[in-house]
């Protein structure tokens, strides 16, 4: 296995495993300078000699205390006694598990899926709020500052005045807007990214099952 | 080598490494090795842990239009490493005493 197959598998079973980004960032960082600095002539005996991506990626997430398996039960009774752990880890019936989860989440759908609504439905009460607040903030102040250019003409000073009050007015309003559409667009991404992860880890366990 | 490496004598040995200079993860795991048989996945555990506990702090250096991840013993790694020393020292002379049927000079 070359250096940039075995990295790669390396990250996405710790995505697979729910490691947090920077701590993946910091272990595929360390194993990348390994790799480049064993040399590209020996990148399958290093591959070789840190083991296969599975194994390492269990251990660094060990490390950092998630049990690859979602079960820490069977991690401790694997540690006691490894011949034992290996049967019932042969015996386990996977498929009935999850088939079981599956029903839980079909049977309760009216109740979640209720809440779903609601809660998205208020999310986008929200947002809508937030944006009149600052389409008007927007409005105030271009329409000052448009009226203080027309009253310049007739009076000097009235004028100067209803433009500074406009321009303070677009002024906050980029305050508030710029943070505020920072804020939403992390939440969409970190949201997308969650939703895409819990797909990705259901299909690979039925997959698995 | 049939002796078992505690975390604590790799803690202190990857800490004498980067005492010598600073250095990057590939030589500090090299230097390691060529001493006992541990895996590259053990030691990055524990720089991990030294890092954590402010006994080695890190700089990125380029190298060769890549960066390089370099390792520095704090003052207080400073610290863990002569109290590290003066254990091993110990530790050595009781051990020595029995195995080797050696008198304990300076205990």
């Amino acid at each position: 296995m070359n250096r940039l197959e075995y990295l790669t598998q390396l990250r996405r079973l710790l995505e697979d495993g729910g490691l947090a980004e920077d701590e993946i960032n910091d272990a595929m960082g360390f194993y990348e300078e390994i790799f480049l600095d064993a040399g590209a002539a020996h990148e399958a005996e290093t591959a070789a000699n840190l083991g296969s991506p599975e194994e390492l990626a269990n251990k660094i997430l060990q490390d950092s205390g998630i049990h690859p398996q979602g079960d820490s039960v069977f991690q401790m009774e694997a540690a006691a006694d490894p011949s034992q752990a290996r049967d019932t880890d042969n015996n386990v019936p996977h498929n009935g598990n999850s088939l079981s989860k599956l029903l839980v989440i079909i049977i309760t759908s009216p109740i979640w899926f209720s809440l779903m609504c609601a809660f998205a439905a208020i999310a986008l009460a929200i947002l809508c709020a937030l944006l009149s607040i600052i389409i008007a903030v927007f409005a105030t102040g271009f329409s000052l500052t448009i009226g203080g250019i027309v009253t310049l003409f007739t009076v000097y000073p009235a004028g100067i005045a209803l433009i500074g009050a406009g321009l303070i007015c677009i002024g906050l309003g980029g305050m508030i807007v710029m943070p505020v559409i920072r804020c939403i667009w992390r939440g969409c991404v970190s949201l997308f990214n969650k939703f895409t992860n819990f797909v990705h880890r259901f299909v690979s366990s039925k997959a698995v099952a | 080598m049939g002796f078992p490496i505690s975390a604590g004598l790799l803690d202190s040995m990857v800490l004498s490494v980067v005492d010598r200079e600073d250095t990057y993860g590939y030589e500090i795991t090299q230097f390691i090795r060529s001493a006992v048989d541990v895996s590259e996945s053990t030691l990055y555990p524990v720089l991990k842990r030294l890092q954590k506990n402010e006994l080695l702090e890190t700089y990125d250096k380029e190298y060769m239009g890549r960066n390089r991840r370099y390792y520095h013993v704090t003052p207080k790694g400073e610290k863990a490493l002569e109290e590290y020393r003066r254990e091993w020292k110990k530790h050595k002379n009781m051990v020595d005493r029995i195995l080797l049927e050696k008198g304990g000079e300076n205990t």
